[in-house]
């Protein structure tokens, strides 16, 4: 065993299981970057986002230097635009998100009894593309082209016309590739909380944080596309001249906004829910009994994750959208309050269980709820149309949105950070600089933007670079920019506080809150394996209600898969709804391929930015090398291991309850959002402008049947080839696949897409149905080679298994398109 | 080993939870999709025809939607689904009721 020192350390390894230890050693030294472990990549998440966090913070205090009097030259309104966007850029997307889910990377498999997350090199390859993504953003202020349009990158501002230079290109291919962080991150975490739980963890069972976590990683997967696909639209339109959003050509600038807040309003509940989840995990250690209403807070999540969908107009109540319409996103908006109160009286009713230890994550919690009621409240005054009209860009919603955000988020995550800190270091961050910097924050806060609610209602339209004296604004903002600076005075505490606690911190003790969550079994830092042996689970709170847990030494403790003699990485599948044992999933060990392949799709990224359309192509061949040579292993289907006392498993199991089915269907609700997306921007523009309907050409009917024709024999054939898995049906399918692709060529040959906005759609549309059959023929070619090298054999059918789904919404998708192809000529959709 | 006897009990009651959030999703596109189709430069259909099918699919949609609301006992699961329903149900006459108290698009 490891000797103890003054210094933390990770661990126990034992000596006794050499070939387990060195399975899950981390490789030392800069090799530590082709890590792949959830502790690894969860952390450098975490740390990035928070660089991002404190360059975005950095902004903020530049805009409020420069309102903090009127006609103030410290910035000039070029600059000030630009540094407004960036803040609420990198906030939003390079902040928020990623940390939260980096939260999440990191302990949902210490939560839940797994070894790592289920897709360690998703994982990774997210954190890649999501840090190049970020880095590109960025760049743009080194070429002077940072974006300027604001967080939303409205059209027409946006267009080619009106933001001529780079800056909008930045903005929208830095932001789709750090996307693809999310997407990804949402797919695994799905799938690693249906598919990896400690024996007896039923759904039931399972700690509140992974019911906030699910939801919100569904909401991800069906948030994200409308952006992704508003974005590819909008640089298409800049680099090819498609005209989606020019109305002269039958586009709609509003089309923009609805895919924007499609996926923006959903986001500020993909941002509060895992804060919220942290509150609900954090709470119940600090009141010493359990959250209060697990049954009324899952309610709550589940209808806050669908509700939160059906809001994003109420961003819209100014465009001139039709009364009754935004009645309709009224009564949505203020529905949603519903559910939010239900969580927070699950809150109230914790803390009235007993009397709660008031240290600093317990003053964040109580921060988050004061500040976030009140910001909840004035979300109710939002949602009613005429105070929305008056308040409309003005200070107000200023006020609102960072009444939300920063009380619904950024103070549960500074209380997580004082809460989970020990368990990534193995020291304990300091209490008085906690309250120090709680208290700071907390005024700072109150000072900066309580007012800005006067402000906006005195008429402070947001996004100003400045504003003339004596009209009742000077001194607000005055107090609002000395609030701010108190602000980042506590915040400047806090990060101080994370950067000195590494060496001047005591140690922490083992379960140092008195927690009842498994992440705090081992005595921190906890192996990086983070369990020798999987124990049995009995309740939510197994460090509560299963004395056994902390009697022993944790390396001690009774559970599965103790040792590896085979020296391979592995952890226990279970089944989806009752957690119990169902196979056992081999996993990665550390490898380069993930930061390869993300690099290369930033190679492409970059090459279409400067305008170099080759290099862009060959980027992203590369990457499909990467992906295949990723994904080129020797299935271990059909093997099985002794797991001890839960008996023999089989390993990585072909079926609809296996990990990598769940995945493949989370992958598909993706793609059908990202369809679903395509679908409204086609229905849209020919609802509202009937007079665009075929005047650029009418597709090939033929051609239209055949791509069809073809697309139901391939999916028949996925079927038949989960049967058995012969070569011949692989080949069938690829070439089926190529057919179909050919024949939505054909059928669209004849309409030209830069005639009109909805001839252009009617094409991506047709693309994107062309991309889902190319990966389909891809990944049967894959299966051919795999299959002529050795690498699966009889009976090993996993890719055969999750491709038919993958086939048959492919194919409802070509139905879906060949119906808006052809149905206007039929006289169906004239 | 599975205990199929876990994942039966608890199945059908996530189907409970989800299916009330479901059915007001649903709900809630087919009454957008009524008003855009009745209040957009195309009209498609006129505003009442757009109302009376909103009212019939509300009535289908809290049919659907508050079925089983009184059954079940106190575990916490049960619980999630009553809840779920009970807001589900009062999302769905939300996202009705303008449609319904207004005499056209506005």
């Amino acid at each position: 065993m490891t000797e103890t020192s003054n210094k933390p350390v990770q661990g126990p390894v034992l000596d006794s299981l050499p070939t387990y230890e060195k399975a899950w050693a981390t490789p030392p030294g800069w090799r530590k970057l082709s890590s792949v472990s959830h502790r690894v990549v969860g952390q450098r998440f975490i740390v990035t986002g928070l660089i991002f966090f404190l360059i975005a913070g950095m902004l903020a205090i530049l805009v409020r230097t420069q309102l903090i009097v009127p006609e103030n030259t410290f910035l000039d309104a070029e600059t000030y635009n630009q540094v407004f966007t960036m803040h609420g850029t990198l906030m939003m997307f390079l902040f928020a998100i990623p940390i939260l889910e980096g939260f999440g990377v990191y302990l949902l498999p210490l939560m839940l009894g797994a070894r790592d997350l289920i897709f360690p090199r998703l994982g990774a390859f997210g954190y890649w593309c999501y840090l190049f993504g970020g880095l590109i953003v960025l760049a743009s202020f080194l070429f002077d082209a940072a974006p300027d349009g604001g967080w939303f990158m409205y059209t027409p501002l946006s267009t080619k016309e009106y933001t001529p230079g780079l800056s909008a290109d930045f903005w929208l291919i830095g932001i789709t590739f750090a996307e693809i962080a999310s997407v990804t991150a949402a797919v695994e975490i799905i799938a690693a909380i249906l598919c990896t739980r400690a024996p007896g963890m039923s759904l039931a069972k399972m700690p509140i944080f992974g019911w906030y976590m699910l939801v919100t990683a569904f909401m991800i997967a069906v948030g994200f596309p409308p952006l992704i696909i508003g974005s590819i639209l909008l640089e298409i339109e800049r680099v090819l001249g498609l005209p989606f959003f020019d109305p002269a050509m039958g586009g709609d600038p509003l089309l923009w906004q609805h895919l924007f807040w499609l996926f923006g309003h959903p986001e500020v509940y993909i941002i509060f829910l895992p804060a919220a989840g942290m509150v609900a995990t954090m709470l119940p250690t600090f009141v010493g009994k359990p959250l209060f209403g697990y049954g009324f807070a899952v309610a709550a999540v589940v209808t806050m994750g669908f509700i939160s969908f059906g809001l994003w107009a109420h961003h819209m109540f100014s465009t001139g959208l039709p009364t009754v319409t935004l009645s309709l996103f009224s009564a949505a908006s203020t529905v949603v309050t519903i559910p939010t109160g239900v969580q927070i009286f699950c809150f109230i009713l914790t803390m009235a269980q007993a009397r709660p230890r008031l240290t600093v994550p317990m003053l964040f919690i109580l921060g988050f709820l004061f500040i976030f009621v009140l910001g909840g409240l004035t979300g109710v005054m939002l949602a009613s149309v005429p105070f929305n009209w008056q308040a409309h860009d003005s200070y107000f919603v200023v006020a609102h949105l960072h009444y939300v955000l920063i009380g619904g988020m950024v103070f549960p995550l500074i209380g997580a950070f004082y809460y989970w800190t020990p368990h990534f270091t193995g020291r304990m961050m300091s209490e008085r600089l906690g309250k120090w910097a709680f208290w700071l924050m907390f005024i700072g806060f109150h000072v900066t933007f309580f007012l800005m609610h006067i402000t906006g209602l005195r008429g402070m339209p947001r996004r100003i670079a400045t504003y003339p004296e004596g009209i009742g604004w000077d001194r607000l903002n005055m107090l609002s920019s000395i609030g701010s600076y108190i602000l980042a005075a506590g915040v400047l505490i806090f990060v101080w506080d994370f950067i000195a606690h590494r060496w001047r911190g005591p140690l922490a003790p083992r379960d140092p809150w008195k927690a009842g969550t498994l992440e705090w079994l081992y005595a921190p830092i906890a192996p990086g394996h983070n369990f020798h042996a999987i124990p049995r689970v009995h309740s939510r709170e197994p460090l509560w209600d299963q004395p056994e847990l902390l009697e022993n030494e944790a390396h001690e403790i009774e559970g599965m898969l103790r040792d590896a003699p085979h020296g391979r990485r592995e952890t226990v599948g279970c089944h989806p709804v009752s957690g119990e044992p169902l196979q056992i999933v081999r996993l990665p060990h550390p490898t380069w391929v993930p930061m390869i392949t993300a690099f290369f799709v930033a190679v492409s990224a970059v090459a279409l930015l400067a305008s170099f359309y080759y290099v862009a192509a060959a980027a992203l061949g590369a990457t499909l090398i990467g992906f295949a040579v990723w994904a080129w292993e020797k299935s271990e289907t059909g093997q099985t291991v002794d797991t001890g006392p839960e008996g023999i498993l089989p390993v990585d199991i072909a079926s609809r309850l296996g990990h990598t089915y769940i995945a493949v269907i989370g992958t598909l609700l993706i793609m059908v959002a990202l369809f679903a997306s395509i679908l409204f921007g086609v229905l849209y523009l020919w609802n509202v402008q009937p007079d665009f309907t075929r005047r650029a050409g009418d597709p090939d009917l033929l051609w239209i049947v055949l791509a069809v024709v073809a697309g139901a024999a391939l999916t028949a054939m996925a079927y038949l080839a989960r049967r058995n898995g012969y070569v011949l049906y692989d080949i069938v399918i690829a070439v089926l696949a190529g057919g179909a692709c050919w024949a939505l060529y054909q059928a669209l040959r004849p309409v030209t897409p830069d005639q009109t906005a909805l001839a252009a759609t009617l094409w991506v549309m047709a693309g994107f149905v062309a991309v889902q059959l190319f990966v389909l023929g891809y990944w049967s070619v894959f299966n051919v080679l795999r299959k002529v090298f050795g690498l699966a054999g009889k009976g090993q059918r996993i890719p055969e298994v999750n491709r038919a789904p993958y086939a048959l919404v492919t194919f409802l998708m070509l139905v879906a398109a060949a119906v808006m192809l052809g149905a206007p000529q039929l006289g169906v959709f004239a | 080993m599975i205990e199929k006897t876990d994942a039966e009990e608890l199945e059908p009651l996530l189907w409970g939870i989800a299916r009330p959030a479901l059915t007001w999703a649903l709900h809630f596109i087919f009454v957008y999709a009524a008003l855009s189709a009745t209040c957009a430069e195309r009209a498609v259909v006129s505003y009442t025809t757009a109302a009376i099918a909103i009212g019939v699919a509300t009535v289908v949609a809290l049919v659907v939607a508050g079925w089983r609301l009184f059954r079940g006992n106190r575990t916490e699961f049960h619980i999630a689904a009553r809840w779920t329903t009970v807001i589900s149900l009062v999302a769905i006459v939300f996202s009705a009721s303008p449609v319904l108290l207004a005499p056209a698009c506005g």
